[in-house]
């Protein structure tokens, strides 16, 4: 479960090439046991911070401290914590599934034990397959092995840049309920990074909204797609649009009204629904539905991004 | 000290998982075999049974040569005059062809082996970025400086394996095409004092095959910086051999300056020191040993310091 333990404290992450900043002052922190998402467009430093955060990028300015170790100064006691796929799981792909888990175990100080290798991979449905080469694998059963080398060490964080690229709709479903069942009953911190608000919506605690390298906010999901607004938007499919429209018009005079094609939409203190039912009915016009209009996340988001375009 | 070991195992395992790093091997194992057959079966040369005859009439051309022709150089001349005597030596004690001859003459196949490392040196790190395998590489606990000295050993140890390969399969060959029985033979040299002298043949082996290493490894450790530096495997192969080839042309069309000694290839070539005139007059072993240092220091440093600082992008 999600706890106040912080893993990650990002602060002040600032990547610059040249004159442009890549990512400006980012501050936030990830905490132990949650699925942490990096929204964003295309190009807008979700993937430039996660390399900085594994260390792949050297930081301009700012700090990145994993387990109370920083990133750019302890990076050995730093990334030992971390399990990451960046960008796609590139393996290689003249050896086996399994000779990769072993050039990987090879490289964590102390070594690992051939039972993990053996967990790992049964974690991840790989044993039927492991010990064929990773060219003649799927790109499902390749993310599934990205996943693998990624839990070897057992991390407490695990980062994920755009892991659902290029899965089919079942792997994508899998891949989450995976992250979620890591996330709950290991503890482990996960982090992915995606341009697709659906997918984030689905998987993540707390997602980070960054665009041309700035963080917007940061949001639990639940605040996103609540509503806590006094007023709620509703639409009305009626017969008799037009008669509706005038008679709601009579008597809520300060109500948004607008017109669709089923019948008509107003925004309204919730309160007062019972009310343009019952005067509706009175004034004879049939009702096939009322339906309360959530906003949706991707509202929010372009909203909050002052309508520029995602994806 | 362990976790080297370790780099170094999985850079091995990733090599010879290969198919490639396998042919060159193969193909080496096949010159070698080729310059021995070649050696005992070409009819002119003095390595069979005719071998008295072979001498006796080499002898002979070199003493016309000398006797007609009147301008020869002086170092020409009396290189001559020292084969002639070696060759009346052999003669004289009943020195036969022997397995040493044919182990000699593979020792040219070196330069295969420098190609083949070449090849393994300029894939070594281009290739992982190429794969993309570099992002997995790096986020690991270890430190660059350690990867990048792991792929370094793997690619030495490759080319010590070819020439241990090269040795072994040769002295087999050479063994089975002249017989083992000449093998006690001495390394004949002719000495200051203008006479002929017995040397140990092992350590004259040992010790051409050695220099020759002297090149391989500065025209290895500059196409993994190469590798390194441009991150293209075609790139630096093409480039370290191009200028390995290019290098005995150039210096010959460059000696009349005397900077050129300065020049990588200038000093890759060691053994002019022992048997023979340096390149450029006042050229010393220990100037050349402080150039190729130089250079290797430069190479190894440069290919350090890029892998350890380049952003990995893209």
């Amino acid at each position: 479960m999600v706890s106040e333990q912080t893993i990650i404290q990002i602060r002040n992450l600032t990547k610059k090439i040249g004159r442009k900043k890549l990512v400006d002052s980012l501050t936030f922190d990830i905490k132990k046991g949650e699925v942490f998402g990096f929204l964003g467009p295309n190009g807008a430093g979700k993937t430039t911070t996660i390399r900085m955060i594994v260390g792949l990028m050297s930081i301009t300015k700012g700090e990145v401290i994993i387990e109370g170790k920083s990133i750019a100064h302890e990076f050995e006691q730093a990334i030992q914590h971390v399990g990451a796929i960046v960008e796609n799981p590139e393996m290689y792909k003249f050896l086996t599934g399994y000779q990769n888990l072993v050039h990987f175990a090879n490289m964590v100080p102390g070594g690992i034990k051939k039972e993990r290798i053996k967990e790992v991979i049964k974690l991840v449905g790989l044993e039927s397959r492991i010990h064929d080469k990773v060219k003649t694998y799927s790109l499902g059963m390749r993310q599934r092995l990205g996943v693998a080398q990624a839990l070897l060490h057992k991390p407490s964080v695990l980062i994920l840049d755009e892991p659902t690229n290029g899965l089919d709709p079942s792997g994508i479903r899998e891949l989450r309920d995976y992250l979620r069942s890591l996330a709950q009953n290991e503890g482990v911190s996960v982090i992915v990074s995606s341009h697709l608000l659906s997918e984030m919506e689905l998987m993540c605690d707390r997602i980070a909204i960054i665009q041309n390298g700035k963080l917007i906010d940061v949001k639990r999901i639940t605040e996103l797609v609540q509503n806590n607004e006094e007023e709620i938007t509703v639409m009305f499919t009626v017969a008799q649009s037009q008669i509706a429209i005038e008679q709601v018009k009579k008597y809520m005079a300060d109500a948004h009204i607008s017109m669709t094609e089923t019948g008509f939409q107003i925004t309204i203190e919730r309160e007062r629904i019972p009310d343009i039912i019952t005067l509706l009915a009175d004034n004879c016009v049939r009702i096939y539905e009322v339906k309360h209009i959530t906003k949706t996340l991707e509202d929010k988001f372009l909203e909050m991004t002052e309508g520029e375009k995602i994806v | 000290m362990s976790s080297l070991i370790r780099l170094v195992r999985n850079e091995n395992m990733k090599m010879y998982r290969r198919i490639s790093s396998w042919i060159l091997i193969a193909v080496l194992i096949l010159l070698t075999i080729g310059v021995g057959l070649l050696l005992r079966y070409d009819s002119s040369s003095d390595n069979n049974e005719q071998w008295r005859n072979g001498l006796a009439s080499k002898s002979k051309e070199i003493q016309e040569v000398l006797q007609k022709e009147q301008n020869i150089p002086q170092f020409q001349r009396t290189q001559m005059e020292k084969e002639m005597k070696i060759y009346q030596y052999r003669l004289d004690h009943n020195f036969g062809p022997s397995v040493w001859n044919g182990v000699k003459a593979t020792s040219s196949l070196m330069s295969f082996v420098t190609l083949s490392a070449v090849v393994i040196a300029g894939g070594i790190v281009a290739s992982e970025y190429n794969w993309g395998t570099i992002k997995l590489l790096l986020i690991r606990p270890q430190n660059r400086t350690k990867i990048l000295l792991s792929k370094y050993i793997a690619t030495m140890g490759y080319a010590l394996l070819m020439i241990i390969i090269l040795l072994s399969v040769s002295f087999i060959t050479n063994g089975l095409l002249f017989g083992f029985q000449e093998m006690g033979q001495p390394y004949l040299y002719v000495a200051q004092n203008g006479t002929v002298q017995e040397g140990n043949m092992l350590v004259n082996i040992l010790q051409t095959y050695g220099l020759s290493s002297v090149e391989m490894i500065m025209v290895v450790t500059f196409a993994f910086m190469m590798s390194v530096v441009f991150r293209s495997s075609a790139l630096a192969i093409g480039l370290s051999l191009f200028i390995m080839f290019i290098s005995q042309p150039l210096i010959q069309f460059l000696s009349k300056f005397s900077w050129v000694k300065y020049y990588l290839f200038a000093n890759t070539n060691l053994s002019v020191y022992l048997e023979g005139t340096p390149l450029i007059p006042g050229m010393t072993l220990t100037f050349s040993l402080i150039v190729l240092a130089g250079y290797f220091l430069g190479f190894t440093f440069i290919s350090w310091f890029v892998f350890k600082k380049r952003d990995v992008a893209a």
